[in-house]
Order: C-alpha cells, then sequence, then structure tokens
C-alpha cells in the first residue's frame, strides 16, 4: 500500500474519530474501525493458508501497545526506519483505545519528499501527539499523582513505576462464534436486541458485519488474484470464506480461518487453549478422511507463521493440553500436531505453551521434551496441579473458571475468555530500594524520583528489622500508586472504547449488556509486573549481613559507595566484595529465601488488598520478564547486591546470573518457595547444555517432576542450547540465523537481538 | 565423637554422573595419592587452602571444617529428588575412605534417614576403614587406575596389590561395586589396559555391577591455572571425542567382557 493511500486511511478514521463524538461509543469505535477494515487487509502470500494478514497504520483503535513486544534496545526511530522490533507495518498490536503513533508518523515523514504528504503527515501528528489515548490518560494522571514516581514513555527506564494504558492480553472464548457462525451470531444478537435495545449490542451486530464485510472484501480479492494466475492454494480459502458466509464453519479449516481473520479485527494477538477450540473440528474431518493429519499439520504450521509474523514477540500464545478441556481426546490430537509444527517451523512464535494435567497423556510430555531438546523453546511447562487450586484463590474465582487459565504474553495468568489481567504498571523494586536509601533521589543520575513520601535518613536504623520495615512502608506507597493506576487507566479506557468485538466472545458482556471495562468482563481484574524482585531480595540480604550481622561497613559506607558505581575502576572494591559474599536468592539457603518470601507476601498481598479495595477483582503481581529487566538495569544504579550500575537485573523469578551455584535442583527450590495462591505468573528460566538435556533426558525428567510434583512447581522455560554456540553466534551472527533463545517472557532468534540483552543471556548459569 | 568433621571442599548438588540418579556428592579433602592428572587438584591435602587467580588477584579459600550435621543438613535438601530418582549421597574426595570416622557418622546418619549411600574411591586406604564403613555404604564406586602396579605407582603413588586386595574383599563381602576406570591419553589408553579392563569386568562377582569407562577430560588444568596452583598436567588431550570413542569401544569389543559402559551405554 503506498504511502498517500496510507495517509488518506489514517486521514479518514482522523475525522471520523472527530465527528462522531455524540455517537455512543461502542458505535462510534465500530465506525471508526470501519474506516479501515477491510481496506487494510492485504492478499496471502505465497504458502499461507488463511487470510488475515493486514497493514497496521499508526493510527486507530486496538486493544494491545504497539510499542511494547519485548521492544529492542536499538532505539525506536531506528526501529521505524529498519523495520525491526514491534513496530513494523503489517503487525497488528496495536492500541490501546484509539491511538496514534507519533513516533511511526515522524518515521513516515522520512520517506517522502512530497509537501502535500508532509503537510497531511503534520497534520496528523499535531492531532494525535494530543489526542492519543495513552498521552491524554498520562496527561490526566500526572495531574493528580506525583509525576516523578512515573513515565508514559515506556522507553524511558528511570523512574519506578512505568506506566501502559492498555488492555493486554485478552484471550478470548471461541465457542459461539464457532457455534452460531457468523449468521447465527448476529441472529442471536438480534434476539437479545429484541429483549433489550442496547447500543453495545447493536454495535456488536455491526461488528460483525464488519467481519462480513471483511470476507467479502476478501473473496473479491482472491477471485482477481487467480485470475491473474493460477494458485491452487488459494481454492481451499475461497471455500472456507464462502462457507462462512452461509453458517457455522464446518471443518478445521473454516474454523481456524474465521478464529484468524476475527482475532485480527478484535485485535486479539493471543489465542488461548486452541487445543480445546479447535480439537472436535480436527476429529471430525480426521475420522470422516476429509483431511489427512499431514494436510492438518501444514494448515497449523501456516497459522504459526502467520501469528509469527503478525504479533509481536511478546506476544502471540496458543495453550495446549490441561484441566478443563471439553474434548481431552479430541484435543490432544491438535496437541500433537501442534509440537510438530513448532519443531518444523522452528520461529519464534507462537509461543506454545503446554499445561500439563493427568489429561495430558506422557507420550505428548516426552514428544514436548524432544521439542525443547531441539532448541524450540517451547513449549513453555505449567503445571496444573498447583496453578489451577492456586489461581482459584488468588484471582478468587470458582475453580471451574480458574481450569480456564491461560498464560499470556510473556507469562501472566488470565481466565479465557472470563477475564482482563492487563499489566498496565510495572515496578522496580531495586530503584525503589535505592530511592527509599537515598531519600528519593536515583543515584543513578541524581535525579528526585521519591514521589510524595516522608523519607528517614539511613543513618536512623538501628537494626535490619528496622530498614526492611521502612523499605516495605515506601515499598507500599509506590505500590499504591500503581494501583491507582491499573483501576483508573481501565476506567480511562472505558470512557472512550467499547471494545466491541473482542468482548463479543467474553464471558458475561451479552448476558450483562455492557462492553468489558463497564462491568460486561466476568472478572474485571489486573496485574502488575516487578522488575528487580531477585536484585532487591538479594539487596537486603547483603546489607542485613554486611551492615547488621556481621558490622564490616556502615550503612552510609555502603550508600555511599554505591552512589559512586564502587569507584568502577580498580580492582573489586571492598565494599563490593564484601556484598557479593552474602547469601543469594536461587541456592535454597534459608536466611535469604526467608526474605524472599517475606518481600513476596507483603508486595503481593499489599496490591491484592488495594486493588479489591479500588474496585478490581484482583490485581496480582507478574514477575515475568521481556528483556525489560536488561533495560530498565541500564537506567538503575549500582545495587546492595554487588550489581554494577547498568548491569542487567535478574530475569523473571530467576537469580541474578550466575549467582546460583548450587546446581538446578537448589535453583528449583528456591524458586518454588513463593506461594503461588498470591500471584498471577512467575517465570522459570533454565538453562540447559544440549549435551545434559538430551543425554541426561531421563534424570531431567525425574528433576522436572519432582519440581513440578512434590516442590509446588508452578512453571518452566528450558532453554537448550551451547554456551559456546551463544558465544560463536555473538561474534559470527551470519551463520546463526535461526538459532532461538527464551528470553524471560519471549522467545526470539539471538541475532535479532540487541547486544546487552545476548549479554544478559550468555551470563545466565548454563548447567552442563 | 557423636557429631564429627571433616574438611569438605565442595557439596555438589544435583549431582548426574556420581552413582545412580539424582544425587549430592560431598568432597572431603585430603587424598594418600598423587595423580598427576587429578582433576581436582584443590583436593589433594588435607588442610583448607588459599588460591590466588593470576588474572584477578582474588583470593578464595578453599575447604572448610564441616560436622556431619552441617553436611547432612545440605544433603537433606533434596530428599524429594532422591526418592523419585533412586538417587542419594555419594561421598567422595580428595579419597573419602582417608576420613573413616567421618564417613562412617555420615553414611549412617544418610542411612537412618532412608538415603542411599555410594562412596567414591581410588581403594588406597587400609582394610579396617573400609570395614568401619562398609555397613552404611550401598555401592562402592571404586577406580581401576591402571593395570600395571609399576606405573600407577609412578604416576600415582598407588599401590596397585593393596588396592586390588580391598575390593576383592568388598566383593567377597557381597558388597556392591562399580570399577570405574578412567582413561588417560598416552597413559592408560592401550589395548594392554583396556583388555585388562575386559578380563576384569569378567572376573568380578557376584556382587560386582558393572564397569563405567570414563574418559579424560582436560577440566584439572584449566581449573589449576585458575586457581593458581601448580599444574603437574602437561597439556594432556581430552578424550571425549568420536574417533577416540570409536577405537576404545573396538578394542573393548574385541575381547571378552561384561557389563562395560561408555558414556551411559553399553559396549
Amino acid at each position: 500500500m503506498h504511502l498517500e493511500k496510507r495517509i488518506e486511511i489514517m486521514e479518514h478514521f482522523t475525522t471520523t474519530y472527530q465527528t462522531t463524538p455524540h455517537l455512543p461509543k461502542a458505535v462510534r469505535e465500530i465506525t471508526c474501525m470501519a474506516t479501515q477494515f477491510p481496506d487494510v487487509f492485504v492478499l496471502p502470500k505465497e504458502k499461507d493458508r488463511f487470510v488475515g494478514r493486514f497493514i497496521m497504520l499508526p493510527v486507530g483503535h486496538g486493544l494491545e501497545w504497539a510499542h511494547l513486544g519485548g521492544g529492542d534496545l536499538i532505539e525506536d526511530r531506528k526501529a521505524q526506519t529498519t523495520h525491526k522490533g514491534a513496530s513494523i507495518p503489517e503487525m497488528n498490536s496495536a492500541g490501546p483505545s484509539y491511538y496514534g503513533h507519533v513516533d511511526q508518523l515522524i518515521a513516515m515523514t522520512t520517506t517522502t519528499d512530497n509537501k502535500d504528504l508532509l503537510k497531511r503527515l503534520k497534520a496528523l501528528i499535531d492531532f494525535w501527539s494530543v489526542n492519543d489515548t495513552h498521552t491524554q490518560m498520562a496527561k490526566q494522571f500526572s495531574s493528580e499523582h506525583d509525576p516523578s514516581l512515573f513515565d508514559a514513555d515506556i522507553n524511558n527506564f528511570l523512574p519506578p513505576i512505568l506506566i501502559l494504558t492498555r488492555l493486554s492480553g485478552i484471550e478470548m472464548d471461541y465457542t459461539l462464534l464457532l457455534e452460531k457462525g457468523l449468521v447465527g451470531f448476529k441472529d442471536h444478537l438480534s434476539a437479545l436486541m429484541a429483549d433489550h435495545p442496547n447500543d453495545y449490542i447493536s454495535a456488536g451486530a455491526k461488528g460483525l458485519a464488519l467481519v462480513e464485510k471483511s470476507i467479502h472484501h476478501y473473496i473479491e480479492g482472491l477471485k482477481l488474484k487467480k485470475d491473474t494466475g493460477n494458485k491452487p492454494q488459494l481454492e481451499p480459502i475461497v471455500t472456507s470464506l464462502l462457507a462462512l458466509l452461509q453458517g457455522p464453519p464446518q471443518t478445521f479449516h473454516d474454523a481456524l480461518q474465521l478464529i484468524f481473520l476475527y482475532s485480527q479485527l478484535a485485535g486479539v494477538v493471543n489465542y488461548g487453549r486452541m487445543d480445546d477450540t479447535l480439537g472436535s473440528f480436527l476429529e471430525k474431518d480426521l475420522s470422516t478422511g476429509l483431511i489427512s493429519e499431514q494436510d492438518a499439520l501444514e494448515d497449523i504450521k501456516s497459522f504459526w507463521h502467520l501469528i509469527n509474523e503478525s504479533c509481536n514477540r511478546g506476544n502471540g500464545r496458543v495453550i495446549i493440553g490441561g484441566a478443563g478441556r471439553k474434548n481431552p481426546q479430541a484435543a490432544n490430537l491438535f496437541v500433537k500436531l501442534a509440537l510438530q509444527a513448532t519443531i518444523e517451523t522452528k520461529i519464534p512464535k507462537p509461543q506454545l505453551t503446554l499445561r500439563m494435567d493427568p489429561s495430558t497423556p506422557e507420550s505428548l510430555y516426552d514428544l514436548a521434551l524432544d521439542a525443547i531438546g531441539q532448541g524450540c523453546t517451547f513449549p513453555m511447562l505449567y503445571n496444573d496441579a498447583v496453578n489451577v487450586p492456586a489461581l482459584a484463590k488468588a484471582m478468587d474465582v470458582p475453580l471451574k473458571d480458574a481450569q480456564q487459565y491461560v498464560p499470556y504474553g510473556c507469562g501472566e495468568y488470565i481466565i479465557n475468555g472470563r477475564g482482563t489481567g492487563s499489566p498496565n504498571v510495572c515496578v522496580n523494586f531495586t530503584k525503589i530500594l535505592q530511592l527509599a536509601l537515598n531519600k528519593g533521589y536515583d543515584p543513578f543520575d541524581g535525579t528526585y524520583r521519591g514521589g510524595e513520601f516522608d523519607f528517614l535518613d539511613p543513618l536512623s536504623f538501628t537494626s535490619y528489622s528496622h530498614l526492611e520495615r521502612y523499605y516495605y512502608s515506601y515499598l507500599d506507597y509506590v505500590l499504591s500508586t500503581t494501583v491507582a493506576y491499573q483501576h483508573e487507566s481501565y476506567q480511562y479506557l472505558a470512557s472512550k472504547s467499547a471494545f466491541v468485538l473482542p468482548g463479543l466472545l467474553m464471558h458475561d458482556t451479552l448476558k450483562r449488556g455492557k462492553p468489558m471495562l463497564d462491568g460486561g468482563i466476568r472478572y474485571y481484574s489486573g496485574v502488575n509486573e516487578f522488575y528487580g524482585f531477585t536484585n532487591a531480595i538479594d539487596s537486603l540480604q547483603a546489607i542485613k549481613e554486611v551492615v547488621y550481622d556481621h558490622k564490616q561497613f556502615t550503612l552510609n559506607e555502603l550508600v555511599q559507595s554505591l552512589n559512586t558505581n564502587f569507584d568502577e575502576k580498580g580492582p573489586l572494591h571492598p565494599i563490593q566484595k564484601a556484598l557479593s559474599n552474602a547469601q543469594k536468592f536461587g541456592n535454597d539457603l534459608d536466611d535469604v529465601d526467608a526474605l524472599a518470601i517475606r518481600l513476596h507476601e507483603h508486595a503481593c498481598e499489599h496490591i491484592r488488598t488495594e486493588g479489591k479495595k479500588a474496585g478490581l477483582h484482583s490485581f496480582l503481581a507478574v514477575n515475568i520478564n521481556n528483556n525489560a529487566n536488561t533495560r530498565w538495569g541500564l537506567k538503575t544504579g549500582a545495587s546492595y547486591d554487588g550489581r554494577v550500575s547498568g548491569e542487567h537485573l535478574a530475569p523473571g523469578n530467576n537469580p541474578h546470573s550466575g549467582r546460583d551455584e548450587n546446581g538446578i535442583t537448589a535453583m528449583l527450590n528456591s524458586v518454588s518457595k513463593f506461594r503461588p495462591e498470591i500471584h498471577a505468573g512467575y517465570v522459570q528460566n533454565l538453562k540447559c547444555s544440549p549435551d545434559l538435556f538430551n543425554n541426561e533426558r531421563a534424570k531431567l525428567k525425574m528433576i522436572f517432576s519432582t519440581y513440578f510434583d512434590q516442590q509446588g512447581g508452578t512453571q518452566l522455560m528450558v532453554n537448550v542450547m551451547d554456551q559456546s554456540t551463544l558465544l560463536e553466534a555473538k561474534k559470527h551472527p551470519e551463520k546463526y540465523p535461526n538459532l532461538l533463545v527464551r528470553c524471560g517472557g519471549f522467545s526470539a532468534r539471538f541475532v535479532e537481538l540487541d547486544e546487552k540483552t545476548q549479554t544478559e543471556i550468555i551470563e545466565r548459569t548454563c548447567n552442563a | 565423637m557423636n557429631n564429627p568433621s571433616a574438611i569438605v571442599f565442595d557439596i555438589a548438588r544435583c549431582s548426574l554422573h556420581d552413582g545412580p540418579g539424582i544425587r549430592t556428592t560431598v568432597f572431603l579433602k585430603g587424598c594418600p595419592l598423587d595423580c598427576f592428572w587429578c582433576h581436582n587438584p584443590e583436593s589433594k591435602s588435607y588442610q583448607p587452602i588459599t588460591t590466588t587467580d593470576p588474572k584477578t588477584g582474588t583470593t578464595k579459600l578453599i575447604g572448610h571444617s564441616m560436622t556431619v550435621a552441617e553436611v547432612m543438613a545440605i544433603v537433606e535438601k533434596d530428599m524429594d529428588y532422591y526418592a523419585k530418582s533412586e538417587g542419594g549421597l555419594t561421598i567422595s574426595g580428595g579419597e573419602p575412605m582417608t576420613h573413616p570416622i567421618f564417613v562412617k557418622a555420615l553414611a549412617k546418619s544418610a542411612k537412618e534417614k532412608g538415603i542411599h549411600v555410594a562412596i567414591e574411591t581410588s581403594g588406597m586406604a587400609p582394610w579396617p576403614h573400609f570395614e568401619l564403613v562398609m555397613p552404611y555404604i550401598d555401592l562402592f564406586l571404586y577406580d581401576y587406575k591402571d593395570s600395571h602396579g609399576d606405573r600407577l605407582r609412578a604416576n600415582t603413588k598407588g599401590d596397585l596389590k593393596q588396592i586390588e586386595e580391598n575390593c576383592q574383599r568388598l566383593l567377597d563381602l557381597g558388597q556392591a561395586v562399580t570399577r570405574r576406570c578412567l582413561i588417560i591419553p598416552g597413559i592408560n589408553d592401550s589395548e594392554a589396559h583396556l583388555s585388562a579392563i575386559c578380563a576384569l569386568s569378567l572376573k568380578h562377582k557376584p556382587c560386582y555391577q558393572a564397569v563405567d569407562i570414563l574418559l579424560y577430560h582436560n577440566l584439572g588444568q584449566a581449573k589449576a591455572t585458575n586457581l593458581g596452583i601448580p599444574s603437574t598436567i602437561n597439556n594432556l588431550r581430552n578424550l571425549d571425542n568420536k574417533k577416540d570413542i570409536h577405537r576404545i569401544t573396538q578394542i573393548i569389543q574385541g575381547y571378552p567382557h561384561k557389563s562395560i559402559f561408555l558414556k551411559g551405554k553399553l559396549i
């Protein structure tokens, strides 16, 4: 699509938005969307077996946050021009609500000399730099809360809080859509409206009409394409599209086509329990001989490529296995083919996720381990026996709904089709400790970032427990601000958008006749992303040992030394050495692990309680990490665990790199000590050499099963790779174009990561 | 002494190669032998030593005194993993059989908790030491460093006669024994020694378990360099490569033998 056409569509969207404030918000939303769709849909690529690719313009309406997705350290601006990272046109992670990504618009101005087009782009920039939803929300929040604490620019990792207005991670329940088809679904909405006329449901019908219009658009487009050259693989697509205009999907292919196309229009980039959704279609087509397993595998591989190329790297979850599936036997047919597709495609997405429970046979688990052993980084392993009951408590939902839990994005749990759980805030525990001990001044650059808090003089602490209580009190203050943002950002989004299409497939919006964030969703919940959590644990432990237990240095000496980054030059500073020698989390050591459990309980309970008070069904901690641990580390001064200024923070729930010195079992014992009933997803990385993973598979399986069955482990993501291969790939990227690594919340081709993230991954403990 | 202590220089949890299942290996400091290829050069002396990294100048104290109770507190942390994998505790060194009182107390304590106990030994210790610990040991991982007595003495200061006598007595008394044969390039990777291993595998009965062939890996040299310990290893090459594995396998297959394993696979 050429630039002028893109500008034209964005202008049409913008003027429609400007001229429709009088419309009910749900109707306004679909009216605005209709200025873009279906025009932005593009024809399938050579090997595609489904349609739904579209050009994501910098202006539009959506759910997610286009900038995120494990963004690179590569400057955003550069990302625009090189099309690296999350901001790639044709990637559909757009939003939130009405968005105008000014940085992308500015990047567009560098691609033309045409004065008229530049003028038109400038008008768009002028309008959206003010009216973009996130920008407006951040402005509103800044007027009510101390702005020194947070930043609306998520690429600015300086303050202790990052805020992100979004409705991320929605995973829909496709049942209604698949059972009724578009025609039946519209009839269903009409029947609902006959009883209770309702703007939201009326907009829903318009939304479904937009899906139908998109199908017509594709049928026309594909016919034209067929005329210009014989493309036999287009035939099944057209057949499915025609069938979808008539009634419910009949075949596996029909169903997959409908799911993908609908999800693109809905702006949903995590696909939920695909085995449960598609299993019965697959079983039927295989048993009637309509398709072979190979046909189905090719369909799934194509779906995998479409997911890989249509969303940013922090998304694209597909969940397989687990409790609470309607027809586990049929679903397991899909599980097997999904694992095979992952082995054969070896691409960074979808983030294939295996939920393990007794209905998922051992043979599929073994196939999953084969995939991991071949360096796929997938599937990630989740333990239903622990997660289901824990989430029922954490999220305050019945067991039946807890069984429908799905991790999305980087590993946050959400109840599939029944809840929101967007992480609209991130906090840096390490930085919070530094601010607490420097009266709100950030030792990283001397700027005040403490908010309105009565700081104490560190010299006044008489004991470690005194200091810990003080840290907790400041932490509470910061965390309360995050609770406020979570709730207020949802409310703000609710004032602007109804999120019609995703909402139609979320319980109980239709029953209640309300959009998701207006009381329609069954579980109005959110999560808070914790960063620097392990480093804060190690820091507190080191202060305890060095200052209070062994009295090697005073707290004041520590603070001074850290503020100059341990004097930087020369041999290891004695203070840094003393701090480094203290116990570290991840070694199954009682003292530091007890401290970790305390901090976890305190922080999780605080936001949970405050979240409830604010009106959220649940507000829970996640410790997931994309590569923000590396990015935030760059802007975080030296920490009390001996980490130097600018060094990465520990990834996810893991020990800081290289500090787990007691082997795999000790590391797993430590990370499984956190009570799962009070969080919504902590992720564990385990890096193994291929030699270990593949030659000692039987013993590793026993380690994993002990971790899951006896230790109460919730989750594990295993990276199988040679340390020497990583070092080689860093030196000679051209030789390793397809080397996949698990960063934390996403997988990526190693050579496409920025250097700092590469280093962080190399430095992680490799079990050989 | 109810709670004896010994100088421990490492405790390796989640050890996968020191006996069956998932194990915790406790390394005791001090060894009567002096194998020049030793992969734990820091373990030879019976006292703690301070090493200096030649690159960074960082000093490190290796070895500290630990009581049986202190060691057991760590060993017990992985009980669940032992139970699942039929693993347990392995006592290694140095030469653990030169710490009979500590080893007996540790092994006894572990047995009382239901933990499987293995011991890694060169066999170079007085027989009464074996008698003392024997009731609490489930498996002896017993070295067979060389079949040539003079060469063994020259390279390690070991006494082949004493070592083999001890081993035979263990077997005669019904103790489970796995022989472990480290193959070192230029020293004992000859057909003569490999054929002797085959003969040994047929001779041992009735409780002989297996022979594990271990391939020399040049780990000790790098370790010595990093610790600033004078290395006695003279650039031996690694044997863990396809060519040498093939050669060793071929030789062994040329002789009658029983239950010989190389890299976990039965030859």
